[in-house]
């Protein structure tokens, strides 16, 4: 492989040094700074997206290069930028969502023209974008945690950027103190590794746990989980994050709920799968418990949620569980030495990462429309907005299909994935933990439908029917740049929901550098239009199938009118209102009354 | 209701009626979730730090004679243990 995919990257990295300069620069005057910091935060991110997809599409041949961004003058330090597989993986994420959001926030950011310095949240939120990308990059131990700090703090300052309010003042402390926390926890963990490789070099670690005494390992493994917990938000970690995303503007929630959080994951799977070498079994079963009761328990706080942007906070925390679900099974089958095992359940986790980085932050900015549109944040408020939102509620209902996990779009194809990892490790293993398979099976079955329940409110109460105030009965439909950021996801999710194949190839090169296996082959059948798991009690099922039968079943209703309703008298009158004077809004089912707490 | 533990729901309705309660003049309808991780984990765990730093607090007296003498002290311990 040649050099040209990271050329672009350092190019691209350039760029948002160059955005968040640029909107400094013109802080004064609103308009120049927004088109020119979000516009360049845009094309800064394309640049990522395609290094990213030239690197993972190469295949898993390609060889990692590496740069140092600046001369080191202490030792130990090395400002190193390194392109592996695992890092171009969440680069394509982080990407992704960039240009999104990017060309999202030249519509948003015009909500604070007059009242907000737009200058500063686009300067910030470059500069959050090159953090997070340098987090994914980093070669070595040292720049990961500066570019760590970076993040933390320009996320801190953009979750405080309403700060007049005492809500996002107490949401972003708390944030900063929760940060911290992890961060200690952190660095503790990278001075142990140091301890036994003599380097902080990322290279350096590569499968230093099985060098490492076995308490040491251990800790380090205890100190990683805490601290990137805390930033993916794990029960009991996660309280920060149903008070932080709220309050955020929209865009930088979806950010912080697509990408920021997913940090944490990426470091676990840097550490676990790459650092701390073959694990104990106590680890996965750890890792997958923690998943589970963070699944349950983040889908059972959204159910009693009527604060659309906290009820989609609390989904984070949901599907972060189901996230680290896959992992930690594919811990448990690397200790019983299933790699083939361990790389399917990887790439469930991994493959949930970046759907649920597509559609949460697709809902975040449909959340975001219509907070800028109704200028509230509870549901009890809006109502009817389908009618005068159309493309808005059209997007935000493809990324409510897709986190309930339905076909044919992407949320099912990654649930599916788990769901046949966790069946298949009962086989296993003999010791009683394999308990843990069927039962974390079925947690996520009830988390599913849990969270289509969720989405069925969240939706009708949010879209349908009345509208509930005079704000939402006078709500408008989103600027263009606001709707094309919300359809680029909306694409995204179709196309990973529908060509899982094509996707799971890209996946290989990621699997290969950490368990040694390529199973995007055996993933997929029929010339990649059938997923299918070819082992002895796999299943199978293809999302274009699917789709076309869901498609073909819409005819059903078209057959049955000409039969039937063409000929059948037809009388028009009122709808059945109790005898009272017409229908009003109060008569609607509330959000409370949806997920009754008490009955 | 199953996760009555978890949830720990508070409801409270308040209505006002002229002479049958079917026909309610106003009501006043209050529900509340608690967060058992705040009240249960977060809220203990920071009145203990708050607790332990007002302690440690007689430390901080401010006087540097205090605090040489704190660094002699440091110093002796671990001279003594590394000997």
């Amino acid at each position: 492989m040649n050099i040209q995919p990271f050329s672009l990257l350092v190019l691209s990295l350039c760029g948002y040094v160059i955005g968040a300069a640029g909107s400094l620069l013109f802080m004064r005057r609103e308009k120049l700074a927004n088109v020119f910091s979000f516009g360049v935060g845009s094309l800064s991110a394309l640049g990522g997206l395609l290094a990213a997809l030239a690197y993972l599409s190469a295949g898993p041949g390609a060889a990692v290069s590496k740069v140092d961004l600046l001369p080191s003058f202490i030792p130990y330090i090395q400002f190193t930028v390194r392109l592996d597989p695992l890092g171009a993986f969440f680069l394509l994420i982080v990407s992704l969502l960039g240009v999104a959001l990017s060309i999202y926030s030249l519509g948003y950011a015009r909500g604070f023209y007059g009242r907000k310095n737009v200058g500063v949240l686009g300067a910030f939120f470059n500069l959050l974008l090159l953090a997070t990308t340098v987090v994914f990059l980093a070669g070595n131990a040292f720049f990961f945690l500066i570019a760590w700090e970076i993040m933390a703090l320009t996320a801190y300052c953009l979750v405080s950027f309403e700060h007049e309010k005492v809500e996002t003042r107490n949401a972003g402390v708390l944030f900063f103190i929760m940060s911290h926390i992890g961060t200690g926890c952190l660095i503790l963990g990278f001075l142990l590794l140091f301890q036994a490789s003599g380097s902080y070099d990322f290279d350096g670690f590569h499968l230093l746990g099985n060098t490492m005494s076995p308490g040491k390992r251990d800790a380090a493994f205890l100190l990683f989980l805490v601290g990137f917990g805390v930033k993916a938000g794990i029960v009991p970690l996660h309280i920060w994050l149903p008070a932080a995303h709220p309050v955020a503007p929209s865009n930088v929630s979806a950010l912080m709920s697509g990408v920021i959080i997913k940090t944490g994951i990426y470091g676990l799977t840097r550490v676990l799968f790459d650092f701390l070498g073959t694990p104990p079994n106590w680890w996965g079963v750890t890792v997958l418990s923690i998943g589970t009761i963070s699944a349950v328990l983040g889908v059972l706080y959204a159910l009693m949620e009527h604060d659309l942007k906290r009820l989609l906070a609390y989904h984070s925390i949901e599907n972060i569980g189901i996230i680290l679900m896959g992992l930690g099974a594919s811990l448990m089958f690397l200790h019983s030495g299933h790699p083939a095992l361990a790389s399917l359940a990887l790439i469930a986790g991994l493959y949930h990462t970046i759907n649920h980085a597509v559609f949460k932050a697709l809902l975040f900015l449909g959340a975001g429309a219509v907070l800028h549109a109704t200028h509230t944040r509870n549901m009890e408020e809006m109502g009817g907005l389908a009618k005068r939102m159309r493309w808005t509620a059209l997007f935000f209902l493809v990324g409510a299909v897709a986190i309930s996990a339905l076909p044919p779009l992407n949320g099912f194809v990654s649930e599916w994935l788990t769901y046949q990892s966790l069946l298949q490790g009962f086989g296993t293993t003999t010791s009683l933990v394999r308990i843990m398979f069927p039962i974390s099976g079925a947690m996520l079955a009830l988390t599913g439908a849990l969270a289509a329940a969720c989405f069925v409110k969240a939706f009708g109460i949010t879209f349908l029917a009345q509208p509930r105030s005079d704000h939402a009965a006078q709500a408008h439909e989103a600027s263009f740049t606001m709707l094309l950021g919300q359809g680029i996801l909306t694409a995204a999710c179709v196309f990973l929901g529908l060509f899982p194949a094509i996707f799971l190839k890209w996946l290989d090169p990621v699997t290969q550098q950490l368990t040694g296996q390529q199973i995007s082959a055996q993933l997929s059948a029929a010339n990649g239009l059938v997923l299918s798991n070819t082992a002895a009690q796999g299943g199978t099922v293809s999302m274009l199938g699917l789709a076309l039968l869901g498609l073909s079943l819409l005819a059903v209703p078209l057959v049955l009118w000409l039969l039937f309703a063409t000929r059948a008298k037809t009388r028009r009158g009122p709808t059945w209102d109790c005898g009272l004077r017409g229908l009003t809004p109060q008569m609607e089912y509330t959000a409370t009354g949806f997920s009754n707490q008490s009955g | 209701m199953i996760f009555k533990a978890l949830f720990r729901p508070r409801r409270e309705v308040q209505r006002e009626y002229d002479f049958s309660p079917y026909f309610t003049t106003t009501l006043r309808f209050e529900s509340h979730v608690e967060e058992v991780f705040q009240t249960r984990i977060y809220r203990p765990l920071n009145r203990l730090v708050l607790g332990v730093s007002r302690r440690l607090r007689a430390l901080q007296a401010g006087s540097i004679q205090a605090y040489l003498i704190y660094i002699f002290i440091t110093l002796l311990l671990l001279l003594l243990f590394a000997l």
